[in-house]
């Protein structure tokens, strides 16, 4: 989920990227060298992770997995989803670098949500698949509801009435997304509880 | 090489910025389309020859324009009573000359720009060393990792495996998920195991330091100002008498 460069007027660009920052500096706060190369290799996954298309009827969706970062990385959730999406700016002009501030926070500040209220439970109940299931799926929630959400907000702070068709198409547009993205992290949850526990406190 | 392939890269980054800036906070739609118009005769000017960039430049000015004709559907009609919404055409035509002028721009400042340049040139406008290492170390595994996930789509489609909307699809795209996260961390494990064993201390970010400003050729300098001032007059161009 990208807003295009050129979309948001200056006020919303400014304030998103005010926000990205402070939630950049809380993450770097966690971030120490030894783990740089694994914080970068979960950044590759997120990339890659978009490239994985479902198809539905003659179109399909692509996986966003916010929710899922953020279970996993916590506040590190926001240079990591930074990096990577400074990087889809600059190989496909996915976003853009002066929309890259509200595309971070759009993906991140959900993530952060997510892992925040969910992650004491993945501590607590990692050995029960069920359980890891339903966080897995409730992650996938914040996460697309989330950032479906703060999109449509940053859209109505810019155009007002005139974007109000536009965030209503987005939010419908959103629904079939967010049930894959809450199947496929549910199940992903489960498998990486199964085959590595230890996953889940990456940054602890 | 065209001339704006040789500036440094922290230029070119910086120039991209300018105008990406300046483009965000103009209202007028004559100073947006002076941009365009600009933005449109450089891209005719260097990218012409190169048959590979066109395409490229096609390609991503055709995906921006997907999502414009959808706000233009969305803004500038009134649906309910059948008639043009006068507020919302002008949104979307400032929003389709602003999101066109910036693809653009970025598309033929940042060619040629891979991942580890743009950590650098970031690090040299001022993003702090450990975001600007992350790009690069992000720019170094993305290459492995997709050569992973490449090797893995191949075994799929050797397995007859189609992707359609199914359960089936869906668990098949959680398992690889789930591998490639734990190929990741098992890999970034070896990683830092062979970091440890070459000495590598890990107290300080593997980032390399930038050459100076003032070491940067004039030529640099010229093309980066005549930008700046390209897009200056752009923007100041409705005040110079022409009125929208």
């Amino acid at each position: 989920m990208h807003i295009a460069e050129g979309v948001l007027d200056a006020p919303t660009l400014i304030a998103a990227a005010s926000f990205t920052t402070i939630g950049i500096a809380i993450g770097l706060r966690q971030l120490t060298p030894q783990m740089l190369p694994s914080a970068a290799l979960f950044a590759a996954v997120f990339f890659l992770v978009g490239t994985i298309h479902i198809p539905i009827g003659v179109g399909s969706v692509h996986l966003i997995l916010n929710g899922l970062i953020g279970l996993l990385l916590g506040w590190l959730a926001f240079p990591v989803l930074f990096v990577a999406l400074a990087l889809q700016a600059l190989l496909f002009s996915f976003g853009g670098f002066t929309a890259l501030g509200a595309n971070t926070l759009l993906m991140a500040l959900p993530a952060v949500v997510a892992g925040l209220l969910l992650r004491p439970f993945l501590k607590r109940y990692s050995s029960s698949p069920r359980t890891l299931m339903t966080i897995g799926a409730l992650a996938a929630t914040i996460g697309i509801v989330g950032a479906t959400g703060l999109a449509a907000l940053m859209l109505w702070s810019t155009g007002r009435e005139a974007l109000l068709g536009l965030v209503t198409l987005l939010a419908a547009a959103q629904t079939p997304v967010w049930i894959i993205d809450a199947i496929v992290t549910a199940l992903a949850v489960s498998m990486l509880g199964r085959a590595r526990p230890k996953i889940f406190t990456f940054d602890q | 090489m065209s001339h704006v392939h040789r500036p440094d890269s922290r230029l070119r980054l910086a120039a991209t910025l300018v105008i990406s800036i300046a483009a965000a906070l103009t209202q007028s739609l004559i100073s947006l389309g002076a941009m365009l118009l600009v933005a449109l005769l450089a891209t005719a000017w260097l990218s012409l020859p190169q048959r590979t960039s066109m395409a490229d430049i096609a390609r991503r000015l055709r995906r921006v324009n997907v999502f414009l004709l959808i706000v233009w559907l969305t803004a500038s009609i009134d649906w309910r009573n059948m008639s043009i919404d006068e507020a919302g055409t002008l949104l979307a035509a400032q929003m389709s000359l602003r999101v066109n002028v910036v693809t653009l721009a970025a598309s033929i400042l940042l060619r040629g720009v891979n991942g580890l340049d743009l950590g650098r040139a970031a690090v040299g406008l001022g993003l702090p060393v450990a975001l600007g290492a992350l790009l690069a170390q992000l720019a170094r595994q993305l290459s492995l990792l997709s050569e992973t996930k490449a090797r893995l789509d191949i075994a799929m489609r050797a397995r007859a495996y189609r992707p359609k909307f199914s359960l089936r699809t869906l668990q098949v795209s959680a398992q690889m998920v789930a591998w490639l996260i734990v190929h990741a961390l098992a890999k970034a494990e070896r990683l830092s195991l062979g970091l440890q064993a070459r000495g590598w201390s890990a107290t300080r970010w593997p980032m390399r330091e930038p050459i100076h400003w003032r070491s940067l050729p004039k030529r640099d300098w010229s093309i980066f100002g005549a930008i700046v001032i390209l897009i200056g007059a752009c923007v100041i161009a409705p005040s110079l008498g022409v009125s929208r």
